[in-house]
């Protein structure tokens, strides 16, 4: 047995170097012998050529890095809708007020102000955008700064950024990637905060009903300045990469600390890392990332760590991860799960 | 089943479901790209066609009308698109012709194109190799390095290569058998009983 093992072996291996290793000098009958001995017929052969064929294909395939790809391809489809899809809404003249006021009142309405700036003309020369239940990424700004927003998220900019600033206003959470000017600082208004920056990379929260702001910097420096400081409070933060900004309103005040939080910009991204997150924590982030809602049946299931990296994957995925990790049983379904111990 | 899979994503496609479009082109992308890059010998360029190909698809999504096999519509929309380029950058004439003649041939998609079952067995497969003999075997298919290269980066010898890549071989058509077999079916449609057969001999050598 041993020995048909070892001679099978030797067989497989010229047959491998024939495939793998062209100019490895087998004679024709050597290999003819080593394929009598190894397949019952020609097809079995062919089948082995097929098989080396797809494998090789397969590393080939590799090579293309597809979600990289799809963001790509899905920024430029967002930018460039000229109809109405999901997503992103427009307006056009005539029904312009009607549905901008629709939206100061809160309704769900999805609105690409980018567009209506060009297409209608909405008050004077401000432009607003909207994200509702999806995050909108890559919005351009007159001066070449983009800009993503978080779901549920606000800005207003000029159509043409006039003067000796650049500046805007939000609601919610986005990214900013501002374009350098020396001699226009670009300024956001973000609630009480007021941050200056020029030419950098970085996220600014400020949900209303967070009662704070938070900046948090990817690149580049940053300043903050609380608006509603009192004559003797510390009234402006400098931040650098790394550094998270918190104004809090109900102390009023600036804090800097270090930013612990390496999904930050995961809501963007969709690129999560958890190195021994608890599960409580993993939760949080898919909420925020996927805009779900999760929870788990049973309190002792928070401190489960996981250890894991996820690259722009779709939810199910994730969850079918965890769910076998931890020998857990997802339920639910449209955006509501919950998370059992499987019985 | 793939064909209704497909013909399914293209008619939510065209009802503007973004998911859908997704879909087809995570199933599709890398495959159309090595195909384009058949005619360009230009991975960069293949995949700028193919992305810039994707986005006209969706923007004129509305007025797509495919009447034959989703994968061919896409596959022939890639040649067509290569073969603009190279027109349009007017590619040394030799050059160009040899490829416009490549390009008239018959193509068959799945010479570029892996089903998604197909891709997990032989991830699962390479994954289930020892390290050392995985290893070996990555160099070769991935990094499409020679034996005796091999051999030299990871200080072993050549006979170890050899032995290693035979047993990596045959490892993946133990593992991968039955695909192969499904494979083939398509091609020599006489062939069904290749278990039966390699048992037999199995059993009088032993």
């Amino acid at each position: 047995m041993k020995t048909n093992q070892h001679i099978e072996d030797k067989d497989w291996e010229l047959l491998a170097r024939s495939v793998y290793d062209k100019d490895s000098g087998i004679s024709a009958n050597e290999l003819k012998d080593a394929k009598n001995a190894v397949f019952s017929s020609e097809s079995e052969s062919e089948q082995l050529h097929q098989l080396v064929q797809k494998v090789d294909l397969y590393f080939e395939l590799n090579n293309y890095q597809v979600n990289e790809a799809w963001a790509k391809v899905e920024n430029q489809i967002h930018s460039q809708s000229k109809q109405n899809d999901r997503g992103i809404r427009k307006l056009f003249e005539g029904s312009a007020f009607r549905a901008i006021a629709a939206v100061f009142v809160g309704l769900m309405l999805v609105v690409s102000g980018y567009f209506v700036a060009h297409k209608s003309n909405i008050g004077d020369s401000f432009v607003e955008v909207k994200s509702t239940d999806k995050v909108v990424n890559m919005i351009s700004l007159p001066d070449g700064t983009f800009v993503s927003l978080n779901t549920n998220t606000r800005i207003t900019y000029p159509k043409k950024f006039v003067g000796n600033l650049r500046e805007v206003s939000i609601e919610g959470e986005a990214f900013f990637e501002v374009k350098p000017d020396k001699n226009k600082p670009f300024v956001i208004h973000a609630g009480k905060a007021q941050i200056k920056v020029l030419g950098t990379s970085f996220c600014v929260n400020a949900y209303p009903e967070a009662k704070q702001v938070e900046v948090i910097v990817q690149t580049g420096k940053v300043q903050v300045l609380n608006k509603a400081a009192e004559p003797a409070q510390t009234n402006e933060l400098i931040l650098v990469p790394g550094d998270k900004g918190t104004l809090v309103y109900a102390s009023n005040s600036l804090q800097k600390t270090s930013n612990q939080d390496v999904n930050f910009i995961a809501w963007k991204t969709r690129n999560l890392i958890f190195k021994a997150t608890s599960l409580n924590e993993v939760i949080r982030n898919l909420e925020k990332v996927y805009n779900v809602k999760i929870s788990l049946a049973d309190p002792r299931l928070n401190d489960l760590l996981l250890t894991a990296q996820f690259n722009d994957y779709p939810l199910d995925f994730i969850l079918k991860v965890i769910e076998n990790t931890f020998q857990l049983e997802v339920q639910g379904s449209n955006g509501q799960y919950v998370l059992k111990i499987r019985s | 089943m793939d064909l209704t899979e497909d013909r399914e994503l293209y008619l939510k496609l065209r009802d503007g479901d973004e998911r859908a479009f997704q879909s087809l082109f995570r199933k599709y992308y890398s495959a159309m790209c090595h195909f384009a890059n058949q005619f360009l010998s230009d991975s960069e360029v293949a995949e700028e066609i193919v992305q810039e190909m994707f986005v006209k698809i969706w923007e004129k999504r509305t007025a797509l009308n495919i009447e034959t096999s989703v994968k061919h519509y896409l596959f022939r929309s890639v040649r067509n698109h290569c073969l603009n380029q190279i027109q349009h950058e007017k590619i040394k004439k030799q050059y160009a012709n040899k490829v416009m003649k490549t390009a008239s041939q018959e193509f068959n998609p799945d010479d570029y194109f892996l089903e998604v079952d197909l891709i997990k067995r032989i991830e699962k497969s390479i994954e289930s190799l020892p390290p050392k003999r995985r290893e070996i075997f990555r160099l070769s298919r991935e990094q499409g390095m020679k034996y005796k290269e091999i051999a030299d980066a990871l200080d072993i010898s050549v006979k170890t290569v050899e032995a290693q890549m035979g047993l990596a071989l045959k490892h993946l058509r133990e593992d991968l058998k039955d695909f192969a077999n499904h494979l083939v079916t398509l091609f020599c449609f006489f062939k069904k009983s290749g278990k039966s057969i390699k048992g037999e001999r199995g059993t009088s050598m032993s």
